[in-house]
């Protein structure tokens, strides 16, 4: 049941408490820096008006770079659900595809990819491909292993009465346990929304011509602090707003399972 | 195949499923047990048929043994004399608990059946209008599941299982999770679509009266193991108002069963 009750809970001033606590951490960087008390120099610690100096001076930079970020951050987030979810339902359909696939992911998943970079390098050089790669293989390996475990969960009582109705497997994967399985999906793509931001950063920092990443260590070689700080900044907001739009999209898509909002 | 909506189905003599002999045995971990014993019986073209007895009867058994869920240890299951291998349309089922899948519309889960089986579109639509009318549920095609209450998700779990046209219906202890007055008013609705539609219905429950006021045929089976103790027909003619239930026939059909069940060591 969709209940108004629980957002209400504890009055009207909720909704506000966001909002406040983004406040207080601008208000503390204000504050601390030479821009107010002056607690921290600034070459460690740029006041915002040097952080807002930056972005005048970067000026096209800063979105070519954004755009570059989001575009790996995209296609790594696109193409490795996609390949996970694809993994994952044919993994379940199949146990020959269960049992020959599983040993090869089970001992790839404990290795942090990041430790894969130098691997990527080696091969791939500072190449496009090598940085997408890494944000795919990142995003499938959580998003593979969720879908098994989600599909798992799904209640035999939807799949039995579906080949009662005449489902063959393919209708019962498209129709039944793909949507089954969208509410349990919901964790798992945020953390891997989350993880796709630190590995194409990561990337970014091995060898890059553009990006947020290769930006924000080309002003340390520079001693740029504000520009490092800007960096921040912007992966903060762009990771948070694709948070936002993907818990949206997600909410749309399971709309008709009446979780709490 | 279940008729349309013209209430000729005739009712024929002609077997559509068979059990012989059937027998299944479970190993646990307490040994064997014998979940159905040598059961024979022959369900009927557009019969309405109830299962009935004690938990540990064998009743869901049998009935999982004709959807194909439970494969035989002995004996033999047919379906127009062909044996039964796993489970497909000819055999709909609607299990107790609810079914209904929640991320499709009323709609397109009356749909599901027809569409799985590609059926054309006319015909499709069709059978939506028609069975979430006799349903009493054509106002609620575009709601969600979560957005119904129970007895109304079991209305869309018959409306599906019959738009689905399947050979033989099965229901298992379909209303068991409802309150009284709301299996009553199912049982009566139920009944209604039966004598309106025909099909072959195979009903199990452990409820006496739900049995007698439904079943054209009561199986009443007793546990340890699982048979057949006793067939009893029922004759309360095909439309059944809601006041047989207090009629003295009803009542002595229900204490001639409660006295079998004694018998036989079901009842204490």
């Amino acid at each position: 049941m969709k209940s108004k009750a629980s957002n209400e809970e504890g009055g009207s001033y909720v909704k506000y408490l966001g909002i406040a606590s983004v406040i207080t951490v601008f208000a503390f960087w204000v504050v601390a820096s030479e821009d107010g008390l002056g607690w921290f120099p600034r070459i460690k610690f740029p006041p915002p008006t040097e952080v807002f100096t930056a972005i005048t001076v970067l000026q096209e930079k800063l979105l070519v770079d954004a755009g570059v970020t989001v575009g790996r951050v995209i296609f790594g987030m696109v193409v490795g659900t996609a390949l996970g979810l694809g993994v994952g339902l044919l993994m379940s359909f199949s146990k020959p595809i269960m049992a020959f696939l599983n040993p090869i992911i089970e001992s790839m998943r404990p290795v942090p990819v990041i430790a894969m970079i130098p691997f990527f390098l080696m091969w791939l050089g500072i190449a496009e491909s090598g940085k997408l790669l890494l944000v795919t293989l990142g995003v499938f390996t959580i998003i593979v292993v969720s879908t098994i475990e989600a599909i798992r969960n799904v209640p035999r009582i939807y799949v039995n009465a579906a080949k009662t109705l005449g489902a063959t497997k393919r209708v019962i994967h498209w129709r039944i346990l793909l949507p089954a399985i969208t509410p349990a999906m919901i964790g798992p793509l945020r953390v891997a929304m989350a993880l796709t931001f630190t590995l194409v950063v990561a990337a970014e920092f091995m060898g890059a011509q553009a990006g947020i990443g290769y930006r924000i260590l080309e002003a340390r070689r520079l001693f740029n602090p504000q520009v490092i700080f800007l960096g921040i900044v912007e992966l903060g907001i762009l990771a948070s707003l694709f948070d936002y739009f993907l818990r949206k999209i997600m909410g749309y898509i399971t709309r008709w399972s009446g979780r709490t909002k | 195949m279940v008729r349309s909506a013209n209430g000729s189905a005739a009712d024929s003599t002609r077997p559509r499923v068979q059990l012989k002999d059937a027998t299944v045995r479970f190993k646990t971990q307490s040994g064997e047990i014998t979940a159905l014993h040598e059961v024979n019986l022959e369900i009927l073209e557009n019969e309405f048929i109830c299962l009935m007895g004690p938990s540990g009867c064998g009743k869901t058994t049998a009935l999982n043994v004709i959807a194909g869920f439970q494969a035989l240890t002995s004996g033999q299951a047919l379906l127009d004399g062909n044996p039964i291998e796993g489970a497909d349309a000819s055999r709909a089922v609607v299990f107790q608990s609810d079914a209904v899948f929640p991320w499709m519309t009323v709609a397109q889960n009356v749909a599901f059946g027809p569409t799985s089986q590609n059926r054309p579109k006319q015909e499709i639509d069709r059978l939506v209008k028609e069975f979430l009318s006799l349903t009493d549920m054509q106002g609620f095609a575009d709601s969600w599941p979560m957005q119904l209450s129970g007895g109304m998700r079991k209305r869309v779990d018959i409306a599906r299982a019959y738009a689905s046209q399947p050979e033989v219906l099965l229901m298992d202890e379909p209303f068991g999770n409802l309150d009284f007055i709301l299996k009553e008013t199912l049982q009566g609705s139920l009944r209604d679509l039966w004598a309106n539609v025909g099909g072959t219905i195979v009903f199990v429950t452990h409820d006496i009266e739900e049995a007698i006021f439904l079943g054209d045929r009561i199986v009443v089976m007793t546990p340890r193991p699982g048979k057949i103790a006793k067939i009893i027909p029922i004759d309360f003619g095909k439309v059944r108002a809601d006041d047989i239930r207090t009629s003295p026939e009803f009542i002595a059909i229900r204490r001639g069963i409660r006295e079998l069940m004694t018998e036989t060591g079901a009842l204490a």
